[in-house]
């Protein structure tokens, strides 16, 4: 009379679930955890001030010019601020770049977003919306012409290139 | 000795030459396409402004196509170069005799595309917006006329049948009217009027409207001697104009790109088409038995069996360069829907929002665009908008905000993988791309 062992039999069985369970684990594909995606559009009218101004966008007063580290981004009128563009590269239509164009030039996008076109973006867009409310704009400018030129080369004078000059009528 | 050498030496170089040409892109790469619907307009001017000056067969449509996103983008300036290249080339009625040649015995699309009329019209469409924006109405109204006349030879002769697009009609009547020519205008709006019963009102705000993305054209009929075009839809039934918070105006599509193409196709260059292709197949017919007797003719009855073999191979080949494929080329960046009217709206500085409505009237959030502090003038003023997905706000995922383009660069559809591992992301509301990604429209040779 032949005796098998119970041990061995339920070693068999459990080597042939773990095969089985091994076969249908390869066969099967996990199923991916899935997250819905929401979009959170803007509101129907923005929620602070304006923070940056430009040809063509409602203005800032007392603005000073971008280059000096303010928040005026109009196109310069005034030689001395035209300078401070020109010397750090800064294009605009009429200088070096094709008018409207929105940044999408060999220069790159506008220099609030870290490019060197100094055009006004045109209304209705989405660079428009984020320089007016100040979304993603970074002054890289103010820094490399305060490294050239120092901090003693702020004459107050052209800090305020919308304020009437501090030394004006003195002599 | 040497001579030779060099001289065969420039021969391969030469036939390395021409291969490498015409293997050669003809257009920028999937990923251009992909960035522009999903709103990434600045990888999509990257990839595609290699093209603009690329003297190739797909020369027009690399331009129509960089004009729409340079116009996508807001740029308007550069967008006037690539548009009226493309429309030049649209409007040239002479093709290159070897292109001809080639595409009359072989594939349609071995000539240089010059667009389906529906195409040179939105050519001329968006040539007229961009001269419209800068107050020069004389150029505009050139231009719309240009497009007006760009199908009129394509016009079906059902009852019915839109004689132009209404929209550019209107537009049309707009500029005679900013040139104080009244009586013309009236003409156009008339005109608008008969084929959209829609009103014309007064106001110094004019808005042209475009939502969804244009058709695409589908190889159908025997060895794809037919073509059919492919509506694609975004979901967008309506719109609403709102300024300040307050609702201006509920608009609807006047003009469907892709009804107003399909109507084109039943017409007599249609008719044109299907005999081309018909007769296509059987002079390939014709080549595959002529040079399977001509060989075995040739081969005297010695070898049959090679005399056979042989035949059947030089039939083939004969065979396969007398092809019948139409031309599924199409500037694919258009939108579907067309929708022009005036508004009134005091001068000075508005908040501008365009919201977009599915059929049963819910707003589809992705595609809401807001223009803060638009400046509106006394006179004229020119509002355009074609909503991008997802471009003016921002995506939410279990709290964590991502921005837009960030996350739809990477070129996959429907499900993008999420931030964490085995994570995919549903997108609801795709551009059609997305979902209708799998009709062929791009040719490859």
């Amino acid at each position: 009379m032949s005796r098998t062992s119970p041990f061995s039999d339920r070693a068999a069985r459990a080597v042939a679930c773990g095969i089985v369970a091994l076969l249908l684990g390869a066969c099967t594909d996990v199923p991916a955890r899935q997250q819905l995606v929401r979009f959170q559009p803007l509101p129907l009218a923005p929620a602070g001030e304006i923070q940056y101004c430009f040809d063509g966008s409602p203005p800032l007063s007392d603005a000073t010019p971008f280059v000096f580290g303010g928040r005026d981004l109009s196109i310069p009128t005034k030689p001395d601020v035209a300078a401070a563009y020109k010397e750090l590269g800064v294009v605009w239509a009429g200088n070096g770049c094709v008018p409207d164009a929105n940044g999408y030039t060999i220069h790159g996008p506008h220099v609030a977003f870290g490019g060197l076109c100094l055009d006004p973006p045109p209304p209705g867009t989405k660079e428009y919306n984020d320089i007016v409310m100040g979304v993603g704009v970074t002054n890289t400018l103010y820094p490399q012409w305060r490294q050239r030129h120092g901090q003693a080369a702020m004459a107050p004078a052209i800090l305020h290139e919308g304020m009437p000059r501090m030394n004006k009528g003195k002599k | 000795m040497k001579f030779m050498q060099m001289r065969k030496g420039s021969m391969y170089a030469a036939a390395v030459g021409l291969l490498a040409a015409g293997c050669a892109p003809l257009g920028p790469p999937r990923e251009a396409a992909t960035a522009f619907y999903a709103g990434d307009y600045r990888t999509a001017f990257t990839l595609t402004t290699p093209f603009e000056t690329e003297f190739n067969r797909d020369f027009a449509l690399n331009n129509a196509k960089l004009g729409s996103i340079y116009i996508g983008a807001g740029a308007y300036g550069p967008a006037m170069s690539p548009l009226r290249r493309a429309g030049k080339v649209m409007e040239r009625t002479k093709t290159a005799w070897g292109n001809a040649f080639f595409s009359a015995i072989s594939r349609e699309d071995t000539k240089e595309y010059k667009g389906d009329p529906f195409e040179r019209v939105m050519c001329h469409y968006y040539r007229g917006l961009l001269h419209y924006r800068k107050g020069d109405y004389d150029a505009a109204l050139a231009a719309f006329r240009r497009a007006l006349d760009a199908d009129k030879d394509t016009m079906s002769d059902e009852p019915g049948a839109a004689a132009g697009l209404p929209v550019v009609h209107y537009l049309v009547g707009r500029c005679y009217e900013m040139r104080g020519e009244h009586d013309s205008a009236e003409t156009h709006y008339n005109r608008f009027t008969a084929i959209t019963k829609a009103k014309v009102e007064p106001g110094n705000v004019l808005c042209a409207i475009e939502w969804g993305d244009g058709p695409l054209k589908r190889r159908t009929g025997v060895s794809d001697c037919m073509v059919e075009i492919v509506p694609r839809s975004c979901g967008i039934a309506s719109a609403r104009i709102v300024v300040d918070g307050v609702e201006k105006a509920r608009v609807y599509p006047q003009v469907s790109l892709a009804a107003h193409a399909a109507q084109h196709t039943q017409t007599s260059a249609s008719a044109i088409q299907v005999a081309k292709g018909i007769t296509k197949q059987v002079v390939r017919a014709l080549a595959f038995a002529g040079v399977l007797t001509a060989v075995l003719v040739c081969s005297h009855g010695q070898d049959v069996g090679a005399g056979l073999a042989a035949g059947t191979g030089a039939a083939l080949v004969a065979g396969m360069l007398v092809r019948a494929e139409r031309d599924v080329r199409i500037w694919d960046f258009l939108p579907d829907a067309l929708t022009v009217g005036t508004l009134e709206i005091p001068a000075g500085y508005h908040h501008v929002a365009l919201c977009y409505y599915d059929a049963a009237g819910n707003e589809l959030v992705e595609w809401r665009q807001v223009f803060y502090h638009y400046p509106v003038d006394r006179r004229d003023t020119l509002i355009y908008a074609r909503p991008a997905y997802c471009r003016f706000g921002t995506f939410i995922i279990e709290g964590e905000t991502l921005d837009g383009p960030a996350l739809l660069r990477d070129g996959r559809y429907r499900v993008v993988p999420g931030p964490e591992p085995d994570t995919e992301l549903l997108y609801p509301n795709p551009p059609a791309l997305w979902r209708e990604n799998n009709v062929e429209n791009i040719t490859i040779l």
